[in-house]
C-alpha cells in the first residue's frame, strides 16, 4: 500500500492510497463511458505534493 | 463555526457546526463532489481523473484541527470549547453508482488497511482522544451524497456510547475476571440462533439485545482492542465478514440496504483498555422492505429501544442470505 498526500487549495489535506499490483475493482456497467480517455484536466488543481502523515 | 457545548444534564458534549447547514445535498451525478475530476469537467474534491481509495479532510467538518473561537462565551454551568478534532471523508471507490456491497472483497480489504492507517495516524495526535470510523448509507439514514464513502471523526473526548461500553466492560471484568464481549460472543455461539456468519477470525450475530430488527454485531474472535492490533489474516477476514453481511443485507428485500456501520475501538487517550474488545456494529433502519424503525419518544426521550421483531427470527432470515465470499474471482476463503 502506497500513500501520496497533497494539500488542496484551501489548505485541507487529501491522501491517495494505491495498491500496486493488487486487484482493482472492475468498473460497473453504469460507469462505462465516464472517465473515458486520458489526458490532464483543463484546470490544473492548485495542489502540491507533500510527504504523507 | 464549530464549537463544543457542554450538556450538564447528560454530562456530554454537543457540537455546534453551523456551516454544515450549507453542505452539498444530493447533487446530480454529473456534479458529484466525490467522483474523480474528469478532463475538462466539473472540479470535484479529488483533483485527478482516477483513484483507488482517497481520504481527505471534510470540507464541512463538525470538528477542525484549528477551530475558530466559539461563538458564545461559556459559563460555569455551560462550559464551551473550540470544536477541535479531525473529520475525514473516505472514498471507497471512484465508481459513483457503486456501493460498498457491490465492491469485490479485495476492495473492502484495501479499505480495512486504509482504516488501519488512518486510525494509527489520528490515534497519535495529542488532542485526539477517540477515533471513530463509520459509514452512513442511504437516504433513510440522512445521507446527503450518494457516492460510496464513509467518514472518520477524531474526537477530543471519548464519546458517550463508547464510554458506556467501556464502563460495562470494566465492571464485568472486575466482577468475573473476563472480557464482556468475549462472553457475549461465547454465549451467542453456544446458543447459535442469532449467529449470522462466522469465519476464522470473526463472528457476526444479531445480538440478544438488538435494538434494530437487523442490527448486527461483528466481533473479533481474538481479544483485541483496535484495527492496529490485527494480523494481516484478521484484516482479510474482517473484509470477508463485512462483505458477507453487506451482501446478505441487500438480498433481504432485494434492494440497496441502508445502514449505519460503526467501528468500536479503544480510546486514543493513552489509557489502558485491555478490558475492551474491538467490534463493528450495524444499525439498519428498515424493519420491512418499506417500513422504517423510527427513533421516536421512547428511544430518543427515554433511551429505551423497542424492537418489534425477534432477534432469533431476523437472524434466521439474514443467515439464509449468507453466501461464500469469493476472492480473486475463484472459490476461496468462505465466510
Amino acid at each position: 500500500m502506497e500513500k501520496r498526500q497533497i494539500r488542496l487549495a484551501d489548505g485541507r489535506y487529501l491522501i491517495f492510497y494505491t495498491f500496486e499490483g493488487e486487484l482493482s475493482a472492475p468498473r460497473p456497467r453504469s460507469d462505462v463511458g465516464e472517465n473515458e480517455g486520458s489526458g490532464t484536466a483543463e484546470r490544473e488543481p492548485e495542489a502540491e505534493e507533500e510527504r504523507g502523515v | 463555526m464549530s464549537e463544543l457545548r457542554w450538556n450538564p444534564l447528560m454530562g456530554e458534549w454537543v457540537a455546534t457546526a453551523t456551516h454544515r447547514q450549507e453542505r452539498t445535498f444530493l447533487p446530480p451525478a454529473d456534479f458529484c463532489p466525490l467522483c474523480p475530476t474528469k478532463p475538462g469537467g466539473f472540479p470535484t474534491e479529488v483533483p485527478e481523473p482516477d483513484y483507488d481509495i482517497v481520504v481527505f479532510e471534510n470540507r464541512f467538518p463538525s470538528l477542525k484541527s484549528d477551530p475558530p473561537a466559539p461563538a458564545v462565551e461559556g459559563t460555569e454551568l455551560y462550559p464551551v470549547r473550540p470544536g477541535r478534532g479531525v473529520c475525514e471523508v473516505v472514498l471507497y471507490t471512484p465508481h459513483h453508482h457503486a456501493t460498498l456491497t457491490d465492491e469485490p472483497v479485495e476492495q473492502i480489504y484495501k479499505l480495512v488497511r486504509v482504516w488501519t492507517d488512518r486510525f494509527s495516524a489520528l490515534d497519535a495526535l495529542p488532542f485526539v482522544k477517540y477515533v471513530f470510523v463509520f459509514e452512513n448509507k442511504g437516504e433513510a439514514i440522512g445521507v446527503t451524497l450518494h457516492h460510496p464513502h464513509g467518514q472518520i471523526y477524531a474526537y477530543p473526548f471519548v464519546p458517550p456510547r463508547v464510554l458506556k461500553e467501556l464502563e460495562q466492560s470494566s465492571a464485568h471484568r472486575e466482577r468475573t475476571g473476563r472480557c464482556l464481549v468475549c462472553d457475549i460472543m461465547g454465549e451467542e455461539r453456544r446458543d447459535g440462533r442469532r449467529v449470522v456468519a462466522e469465519n476464522d477470525s470473526f463472528v457476526s450475530f444479531i445480538p440478544f439485545f438488538a435494538r434494530y430488527p437487523y442490527e448486527v454485531l461483528v466481533s473479533s474472535k481474538r481479544h483485541l482492542q483496535a484495527l492496529t492490533d490485527m494480523e494481516e489474516g484478521e484484516r482479510r477476514d474482517l473484509a470477508a465478514m463485512l462483505k458477507t453481511i453487506l451482501v446478505a443485507y441487500d438480498k433481504l428485500f432485494d434492494l440497496s440496504f441502508p445502514y449505519m456501520m460503526v467501528l468500536h475501538q479503544r480510546p486514543s487517550d493513552g489509557g489502558r483498555y485491555d478490558h475492551y474488545h474491538f467490534h463493528t456494529e450495524f444499525y439498519p433502519p428498515l424493519r420491512t422492505a418499506n417500513k422504517l424503525k423510527y427513533l421516536a419518544g421512547s428511544e430518543t426521550g427515554a433511551g429505551m429501544f423497542i424492537n418489534d421483531t425477534l432477534a432469533e427470527e431476523k437472524a434466521a432470515e439474514l443467515r439464509s442470505r449468507v453466501a461464500p465470499v469469493v476472492w480473486g474471482g475463484e472459490k476461496g476463503k468462505e465466510s
